[in-house]
């Protein structure tokens, strides 16, 4: 089982690459009394009956796969979770959490991301609490400055620093 | 917000820029096994150490650093496979960042296979 939120939100973007999204777009935000996450994808896009499947499954005891370990995670950090999707569209899966359920590394989440996103093409952008990081917009930036190599994965990692600072 | 369209021209155009971007069919590629069971035993750190240490040696643009799903080999995770553009396939198991760094100096700028770290 994972054993943090940053975790989660690596697996189900993974899902989102997977499904052929060209634009993913990750949202963490704390408050008071819960963090939540949103994921969103322009990727294929869950058919209806396959949706229900899958809300059918997160209500059913754990059997060792992803989809039961959120069941599990939701239960015990008393979160809930709702996915919206529509085939050919997109996917978002929104979950809330208890304010003391671990929060995780998010900037090594990202720097993942980031390198999985650039290299097949897609456009990542994370916001944390107000935090814009997109990775297009920070390739751009690099090539206009000429920056490249361990340099550039340098900088990935000041940016996210500041960027996925909760 | 950008619309699609204007999304996608952005990516044609990084897409013959970019330095991450590998579609070269002689790169080599590393593949970390990412799914659920990866993810929990620490692929995460593992795929961050290979593209660190790629970029650091150079090997941007002969490198690709990508994921797979579940290979079948979770009792041995984190996983990562090899693969060079004749089709040679060396899967190492067991890894951690420490030992990624060590297979991207050894195996991918040394050339030579690290047998300890090997299935």
């Amino acid at each position: 089982m994972l054993s943090d939120i940053s975790q989660h939100a690596l697996d189900i973007a993974i899902n989102s690459l997977n499904s052929g999204a060209k634009n993913i777009c990750a949202s963490v935000s704390h408050s008071s009394d819960c963090t939540a996450l949103e994921i969103s994808d322009d990727g294929c896009g869950i058919d209806e009956p396959l949706l229900s499947e899958i809300e059918s499954s997160l209500d059913s005891p754990p059997s060792g796969n992803s989809r039961n370990g959120l069941k599990s995670l939701f239960a015990s950090s008393e979160g809930r979770m709702k996915i919206t999707s529509e085939k050919g569209v997109g996917t978002t899966i929104f979950a809330t959490f208890s304010k003391d359920f671990p929060t995780g590394d998010f900037k090594e989440t990202a720097k993942c991301l980031f390198t999985l996103c650039v290299a097949q093409g897609v456009r990542f952008v994370l916001l944390t609490n107000g935090k814009r990081f997109d990775s297009e917009e920070f390739i751009s930036n690099t090539e206009t400055n000429g920056i490249q190599g361990a340099k550039l994965y340098k900088l990935l990692d000041e940016c996210l620093t500041i960027s996925t600072k909760i | 917000m950008k619309t699609l369209e204007e999304l996608k021209a952005i990516k044609d155009k990084m897409r013959d820029t970019i330095a991450l971007r590998h579609e070269d069919p002689n790169a080599t590629k590393v593949i970390v096994a990412m799914a659920t069971c990866g993810i929990a035993s620490g692929a995460r750190g593992v795929l961050n150490a290979f593209a660190e240490a790629v970029a650091e040696n150079g090997l941007i643009g002969e490198v690709m650093v990508s994921q797979s799903g579940c290979i079948g080999l979770c009792k041995y995770e984190p996983v990562a496979q090899v693969v060079t553009p004749d089709g040679n396939k060396v899967t190492y198991i067991n890894l951690t960042p420490e030992k990624a760094k060590e297979i991207v100096e050894k195996h991918l700028v040394g050339g030579n296979v690290v047998d300890e770290y090997k299935l």
